[in-house]
This record gives C-alpha cells, sequence and structure tokens, in this order.
C-alpha cells in the first residue's frame, strides 16, 4: 500500500527502504503474462486458477500470484516466470493450473511446460536457456516480469522514481545534455535526435510549454508501445517528468488510442498514484518543480500518429496534418512550445539519467544508441516482442529470436517500418537494423513493426493491402494521397486481377513519383514505400502478373487455379466437404476433382488436404 | 514589413508572410490553383499551385505547394518548369475522377496540356464532382454559421452537415457555398419566394423598396441578431439602401 505524499527524495528513499525490507526475496513469485496476447490465449483464467488452487492448498499467503505486462513470448504463451530461479513455463492452460502448483510448492519444475527448442531438441528452464531470449537485451521489456503494473510501490521498489531525483540533482541543463550525450533517438519512427528537440524546446520562449507522449500505435501489427504502457506505466511516466522537468515544461498529454483499453487503464491509474504520492502536481519531491498529466484517448485514425494532425486531435479539432513551417517546438500544441516523444523514447530516459550517457552510448551502434523494441509477426515461429541492441541484423531477429519460418517454408521477405516502410528481400538479411541503414534499401526501421512473409506470399497483392490501408486512413486533405493512394491501389489491383500490363507498371511509377513529391505529410510521402520497394526487389514477380499472367506465390485468385494431383489424393472426401461451392467431386477412396467453373479458388481444399494433394498452378 | 523576393527571375516586393500564390499571381505568374480564396487561409488541398522555392543560404530548391507558403526576404521562386507541370498534370488528373465533366479542371487540363483524362472516373460519391477543397465548409465557418462539414477521411472522406445529418439545420441559406465552389457542385433551387440548399428549403424576403429578392429570412434574422439590431434596419438591397441614403441627406440638406 502507497499511503501518504511523499514529501521529499529522502521520503522516497525512506518509502523505498521499507518496501524492500518488507518483501521476502525468497518468496515464490508465480509471474504470469497478462499482456495482450497471452490475454487471448486465457491468461487471465490462469491468473484465477492459480490463485483459486494455492487458496484450495492454504498456500496462498507462501506464493505471490501476478499479472504482469507482456513478457515477450508471445507464441509461447500464456507464459509464466517463477521468482526466484526464473523457470519459464510456456502455453500454460487453466489444466495445468494444480500441477504448476503442486511442483511449486514441492519446489520442483514442471517439466512438461518447459520450453523445447525445435531445433536442437534441448529443454530450456530459464529465459535465458530459451533461443527467443537468447540475443534479446531486454532494457525496457526487462522490468515487466518483475512487477505488477498496477503497483506504484513494485515500481518503487526497483528504484522507480530514483532517477527523477537523480534529475533534480543533476538539473535541467545537465540533463539535457545527458540526454543530448546519450544518442538517444526517436523511437516513433522518425529518428530524430531526443536531445536536439528537448533542447529547442527548452530554448524556445514561453512561459506555458507541453510534452506529449505519443501513444497512438497504429501499424498493423505493432504492440511495443501496447506493452510498454500496459506493462511498466510509471517507467514513461517518470521519462515524461524528467522531460518535463529538463525542458521546463508544466503540462503533459499522453494520447493514446482507445482501442487499448487496458493501455489506457494503466496509465490513467499510474497518474492518479503518482498524483497521491507527490510524483505529479505541485512542488514534487520538493524541488519546486511542478507538472501535470493527462490522459487523452485518440479515436484511431492512423493518421493521427503524425505530429501536426495528433495536436489537432488534442485541441478538439479534426485530426488533420498542417504544414508546419514553424517547428512544434516553438508554436505546437495550442501555439505553444511542445515536444512530443513516442513511449519507447519516453521509457528509455530514466535509464539514461540515471545510468549515464556513456553507459547508453555503449549499447546499439554509433549512429543509432540504445535498444529496440521489435514486434516480430507473420510467418515466423517465434511471435512476439524482441528486444535488442540496435545493429542487430535482421537474420538475427527473424531467424535468431524468431526461429525463422515455420511449416519448412521457405523465407520470402520482411516487412519493416510498418505500412509506409518498406518490403527487403532474403538477399537483405544481414542489414543492421538501425535509423539509418534500411532507409537506403527502400525501407525504415520505423516504429519496430516487422512482418515476416514467407514463400506463399505474393508481393504484389502485400503492396495493395498496404495501399488499401494507407488509402483508407488518408487524412483526405491533399489530392495527391487520398486520390493517389487509392489509385495506386487500384492499378496494384488491376495487377492481381489479371488485368495489368507493362502500362500499369509505369502509371504506377509515375504515380508514385508525383504521390511522395507533392502530399501534404509523410502519410503520402512515404505511402508509397510499399510499392517502389517491392517494384524494386521483386520486379520478376510484377512481371511474372503482368507478362505471363502468372502469380509465383499462387495467392492472386484470377491468376491461379486448383487442381488434384491423381498421385497424392486417397479419395479422403476431406477436401469435397469443406468446398463452399461443391466444385469437388469423387466417390470415397477414388481420385476427386475439381470443376473450374464451379471453383471460387477460396483455397479451403489446399487447406484441409493432408496428402499434400491440392495443386495450385 | 515588405521583403523582396525573385519570382521567374524578376525581383518582387511583397509583405512578410503573404501567400507565395497571392503574391506570384499579382506579379502576373499564371499559378494554377482551386482550393484556395484569399479570404481563408490556406490547406493546400488541390496540389495544382506547386512552385520551386530556393531559400538563401540553401542550395536546392524545394517543391512545394505556394498557397501555404508565407514570403519572405531572398526567396528565389520558378512557377514553371518541367518537373512543376509533370506533378500539376498528374494531380489534376487525379481530381480529374472525381468531377470529369466540371469545366473548370476541362479548362485547367487543356492549359496544362494534361491530355485526356487518364483514370476511371470514380462513382458513388455523396456529392458528384466535389473535389473535397473544403472552401464551402471554410466560408461557411468563417461566415459564423458552422452549418457544414467535413466528414470521414480517406478516400470517404465528403462535405456536408454536421454528423452526417440529411439537412444542415445550421444553414441560413446564404449561398456562399455555392458561390466559392470551383466545380459548382453545389445544388441551390430559387424560385421568386424560396431557395433550397442543403436540403432546406428558405423564404426569401424581399427587399423593402424594390422588392427584388433580398435574403433568405433565416439569414436576414442571423445578421440583425448578430448586429444587434432590428430586422427593418437591414430589409432594404444594397441599390435601396444607396437611394434611401441620399435621399435622406438630401432632405435633411434641404430641411
Amino acid at each position: 500500500m502507497t499511503e501518504g505524499r511523499l514529501s521529499d527524495a529522502a521520503a522516497l528513499a525512506r518509502r523505498r527502504e521499507a518496501l524492500v525490507a518488507a518483501r521476502d526475496p525468497e518468496r515464490t513469485v508465480i509471474a504470469v503474462c497478462a499482456g495482450t496476447g497471452c490475454r487471448a490465449q486465457g491468461a487471465l483464467q490462469v491468473v484465477e486458477a492459480l490463485r483459486a488452487e494455492l487458496g484450495a492448498q492454504g498456500a496462498a499467503g507462501r506464493v505471490e500470484v501476478r499479472a504482469t505486462g507482456c513478457l515477450g513470448f508471445c507464441q509461447a504463451g500464456p507464459l509464466l516466470c517463477l521468482q526466484p530461479g526464473g523457470t519459464v513455463l510456456r502455453s500454460v492452460a487453466v489444466d495445468d493450473v494444480p500441477k504448476v502448483v503442486a511442483s511449486t510448492l514441492a519446489g520442483e519444475v514442471a517439466v512438461h511446460l518447459l520450453y523445447t527448442d525445435a531445433e536442437s531438441g534441448e529443454i530450456c528452464r530459464t529465459a535465458a536457456d530459451i533461443p527467443f531470449y537468447r540475443a534479446q537485451q531486454r532494457l525496457l521489456l526487462g522490468a515487466s516480469a518483475l512487477l505488477d503494473p498496477t503497483s506504484l510501490d513494485d515500481y518503487l521498489a526497483l528504484g522507480g522514481y530514483a532517477a527523477l531525483v537523480r534529475a533534480f540533482e543533476l538539473g535541467p541543463e545537465a540533463v539535457l545534455e545527458e540526454v543530448g550525450r546519450s544518442g538517444l533517438r526517436g523511437r516513433g519512427g522518425a529518428g530524430f535526435p531526443t536531445g536536439r528537440k528537448w533542447e529547442a524546446v527548452r530554448r524556445a520562449q514561453g512561459e506555458l510549454k507541453y510534452v506529449v507522449c505519443n501513444a497512438d500505435e497504429g501499424d498493423p501489427g505493432a504492440f511495443m508501445d501496447d506493452a510498454l504502457l500496459e506493462g511498466n506505466p510509471h517507467s514513461v511516466l517518470e521519462g515524461m517528468l524528467i522531460g518535463a522537468y529538463a525542458m521546463g515544461a508544466r503540462e503533459g498529454h499522453v494520447y493514446v488510442r482507445q482501442e487499448y483499453p487496458v493501455a489506457v487503464a494503466r496509465i490513467t491509474l499510474a497518474i492518479r498514484q503518482a498524483r497521491e504520492a507527490g510524483l505529479l502536481g505541485a512542488d514534487i519531491l520538493g524541488s519546486g518543480f511542478a507538472f501535470e498529466l493527462r490522459v487523452s484517448r485518440g479515436g484511431g485514425a492512423f493518421v493521427c500518429g503524425e505530429a501536426s494532425a495528433m495536436m489537432a486531435s488534442l485541441e478538439g479539432r479534426r485530426g488533420v496534418p498542417r504544414r508546419r513551417l514553424i517547428h512544434l517546438s516553438e508554436r505546437g500544441l495550442w501555439g505553444r512550445p511542445t515536444d512530443l516523444n513516442n513511449v519507447e523514447t519516453w521509457a528509455n530516459v530514466p535509464q539514461i539519467v540515471l545510468r549515464g550517457a556513456d553507459w547508453y552510448r555503449a549499447i546499439g551502434t554509433a549512429g543509432s544508441t540504445g535498444t529496440k523494441i521489435f514486434s516480430l509477426v507473420g510467418k515466423v515461429t517465434n511471435t512476439g516482442l524482441v528486444e535488442v541492441p540496435m545493429g542487430t541484423t535482421l537474420r538475427e531477429i527473424v531467424f535468431g529470436a524468431g526461429g525463422g519460418v515455420p511449416g519448412g517454408k521457405r523465407f520470402k521477405a520482411v516487412q519493416t517500418g510498418g505500412p509506409s516502410g518498406g518490403c527487403l528481400p532474403a538477399a537483405k538479411l544481414d542489414l543492421p537494423v538501425d535509423f539509418d541503414t534500411l532507409v537506403a534499401e527502400g525501407s525504415m526501421m520505423g516504429s519496430g513493426g516487422m512482418i515476416v512473409m514467407d514463400e506463399d506470399t505474393c508481393m504484389v497483392d502485400v503492396a495493395a493491402y498496404f495501399l488499401r490501408f494507407l488509402a483508407a486512413e488518408s487524412c483526405g486533405t491533399c489530392t495527391s494521397c487520398r486520390e493517389g493512394l487509392d489509385v495506386l491501389h487500384g492499378l496494384l489491383t488491376d495487377i492481381t486481377e489479371a488485368r495489368g500490363t507493362r502500362e500499369t507498371l509505369a502509371l504506377i511509377e509515375q504515380l508514385a513519383d508525383t504521390v511522395a513529391a507533392t502530399s501534404l505529410c509523410a502519410l503520402g510521402t512515404s505511402g508509397v514505400n510499399p510499392v517502389l520497394s517491392t517494384l524494386r526487389h521483386f520486379k520478376d514477380e510484377y512481371l511474372a502478373h503482368v507478362d505471363e499472367k502468372r502469380c509465383p506465390a499462387g495467392v492472386c485468385k484470377a491468376l491461379i487455379a486448383f487442381s488434384i494431383l491423381e498421385g497424392r489424393c486417397t479419395g479422403c472426401r476431406a477436401c469435397a466437404l469443406s468446398c463452399p461451392a461443391d466444385a469437388i467431386s469423387g466417390e470415397r477412396r477414388a481420385v476427386h476433382a475439381i470443376d473450374p467453373g464451379l471453383c471460387i479458388k477460396c483455397g479451403n481444399c489446399r487447406d484441409v488436404c493432408r496428402f499434400d494433394a491440392v495443386l495450385v498452378s | 514589413m515588405d521583403v523582396t523576393l525573385v519570382i521567374d527571375g524578376l525581383p518582387v516586393t511583397a509583405g512578410e508572410g503573404a501567400s507565395l500564390l497571392e503574391v506570384a499571381r499579382s506579379a502576373g505568374c499564371a499559378v494554377p490553383g482551386l482550393c484556395h480564396h484569399e479570404a481563408l487561409s490556406a490547406i493546400a488541398s488541390c496540389r495544382l499551385c506547386l512552385v520551386e522555392v530556393r531559400r538563401p543560404g540553401h542550395d536546392r530548391a524545394q517543391l512545394t505547394t505556394s498557397c501555404d507558403y508565407p514570403v519572405s526576404e531572398g526567396l528565389v521562386v520558378t512557377t514553371d518548369s518541367e518537373e512543376i507541370r509533370r506533378h500539376r498534370r498528374m494531380n489534376l488528373q487525379l481530381l480529374r475522377r472525381r468531377a470529369p465533366r466540371a469545366p473548370a479542371l476541362l479548362q485547367l487540363a487543356e492549359q496544362l496540356g494534361a491530355g485526356e483524362a487518364l483514370f476511371e472516373p470514380l462513382s458513388g460519391a455523396p456529392l458528384p464532382d466535389c473535389i473535397l477543397c473544403e472552401l464551402c465548409v471554410r466560408t461557411c465557418a468563417m461566415l459564423g454559421y458552422n452549418a457544414l462539414s467535413v466528414l470521414g477521411r480517406g478516400d470517404h472522406k465528403h462535405v456536408g452537415a454536421p454528423f452526417g445529418q440529411t439537412v444542415a439545420r445550421a444553414c441560413v441559406g446564404c449561398g456562399s457555398c455555392v458561390e466559392v465552389c470551383p466545380t459548382g457542385c453545389i445544388a441551390m433551387e430559387e424560385t421568386a419566394t424560396t431557395r433550397t440548399v442543403w436540403g432546406r428549403t428558405h423564404e426569401l424576403v424581399p427587399c423593402g423598396g424594390c422588392g427584388a429578392p433580398l435574403m433568405t429570412s433565416a439569414q436576414l434574422a442571423a445578421t440583425a441578431a448578430r448586429g444587434g439590431l432590428s430586422r427593418e434596419r437591414y430589409d432594404l438591397c444594397e441599390t435601396c439602401r444607396r437611394a434611401a441614403l441620399s435621399e435622406g441627406l438630401a432632405s435633411g440638406a434641404r430641411g
């Protein structure tokens, strides 16, 4: 229980000492990952079952069950991490709970729930043994397993808000200097040096200044910021406090999309806890520094992740970008100097202040320091959040942590940088991932989305998918983006539906050139990247579509035909029963046939066939 | 404060911060554009007023829209080049999907040498021929009525009554939106005594002098309320008001 206001740094230190002293480091804690992925797989029911079982065994007082933020390894969820010892249990179902409790109380390990590395057959007990975690350096995500995100005490006991105290000791100028020297760059994707942004806001004229946290994570498949806000909200809050102190801002906003209800609840709770503890409000920890923080919920428009659109939305107007001739650092929210940083950027700040710029600079590369969290999704064995030092190669991320492509399929491409990013082929897997390298290859690191694609993915279809997304999410203000992206989507669809010609390709290139050159904001100017990067790295596939009317990946319905291989079909009827168009005929134990006139190319037959007898050509 | 810049090789003096599009046009350069109005702040929607601007101390010119570009000392501006024309033509082609028959667009296509329409016309837009320049919405807001709104985003964006209502309830029928619309896509119908626009039919009040239609009853009420004066103070058309004023002055002089 947190009671009362912390009047100064000494009071904070006393509170921390008392909390640490009251905790038994040998007490067993079962941390259950309650991040989005594990929740979807039933983690909250596992938490309930664990508590009930421990209660039934009369051991509720001896073992703490803690629902934590995302532990990253979504593929193996619901994930449990036992302390002390760090044993990791994977795919724990409610049915497994009695065994987990029994073995835990007996001081044993529930061996059948340990992770087994498919490649080496090795049984892994702790996170350090699991290949998914081995290459990672979880500076930001690591604390998630150790704290209950709804508990300020947990955060304090782990040294929380010590960085804020350190910042007060250093003074604003020295904090700026430290953050600048750390080389920290904006994690939202643009990679602007954070120190320089802060410096500009500090220097800007004006009594009232704002700091804003961009938690409008909108890239399909990306959930890094969600995990940080859900799993360790106070680390983001502390980062914002330090930034506000350094820049002389008295007010802050967290702009978080309302599709993240848990993140909204967690940061709202953290703000209330901090206010009650005197970590927000007037005269914070007796320093004389005052700061207030509010949560604003975004309505789900992708474009509101763009700075000027977000400011408009925060001001209660339509979230559309406007031309920024004057930097936000001079004239941002309500015309005041404003600093806007991404969730992950803010979460880095406390560690930089506490451990120093030199320590931070030693992680990552010279131009891109620190770690970066990637959400690794798509056709990859280990789906999840991967936090690695900047400069780690794509191969280490996709094949090292990610375990490569499942089902014996061939790796084809990895899409990085969100919808406005690009697709990189296997030949680029050894590129180091940092702010600058991928840009040269027509993609970008962006905010850290990473979608792996295998040989069954059609790159024209992928480009069309992203253009559809962007055309729908364009704010619609400028012609180039609103109409241009929609037409590009139409032209790509022409190709996937067998209407494409060489002229279509030429028109795509001409149009993409104008959209990139004349759009109002980055949604348009970089919105052509999915087309241009696939054209650059997968030109052959485009040509197969337009010249030979063939989709090499067997995806584009207008360009493929389904048939049944005589030698493989066992006549099991599975395909015929799954066919929604009744296009498959054949007696039991006799070879089946597909009527091309009736076939709607849904692919059900291929999916259900256990004998690989359905051929797509 | 006045600044000097160079547009197409000629020095031009203008007030600092003025719209580059307006400055270039008053210097005689034919810069196209459909979404700009000197009374409204620029949103740079149509992307036709593209120019190249080189700022002092910069080596390279930058392609930019001119309506929302404020002029400053030492700018070097080019309003016509092959690159500019190429992008203007393409953006015009994109706009033509929405308003294939609009005279303003056909005329621009001719001027810019854009040739035939490149893309299929869009069908099913809530307001056919609307190119989404928002001039109507911005004008209505500027006049203080706020009867119109931008709705939706992306390729679903359209203009209409707020919150998707079928009738613009705050509309007073002043017709300014019709006046500013570059494609003439807003339907307004008038009889001798009524005007119908945005789903509402307004009664037209005749001039107290000559009897010609003056304005709608709603506009008269709104104007009177805003001025804090009685309706009678507004019931003459401009011609009759002048006549009455000079009559009054003359009778005063005689008296």
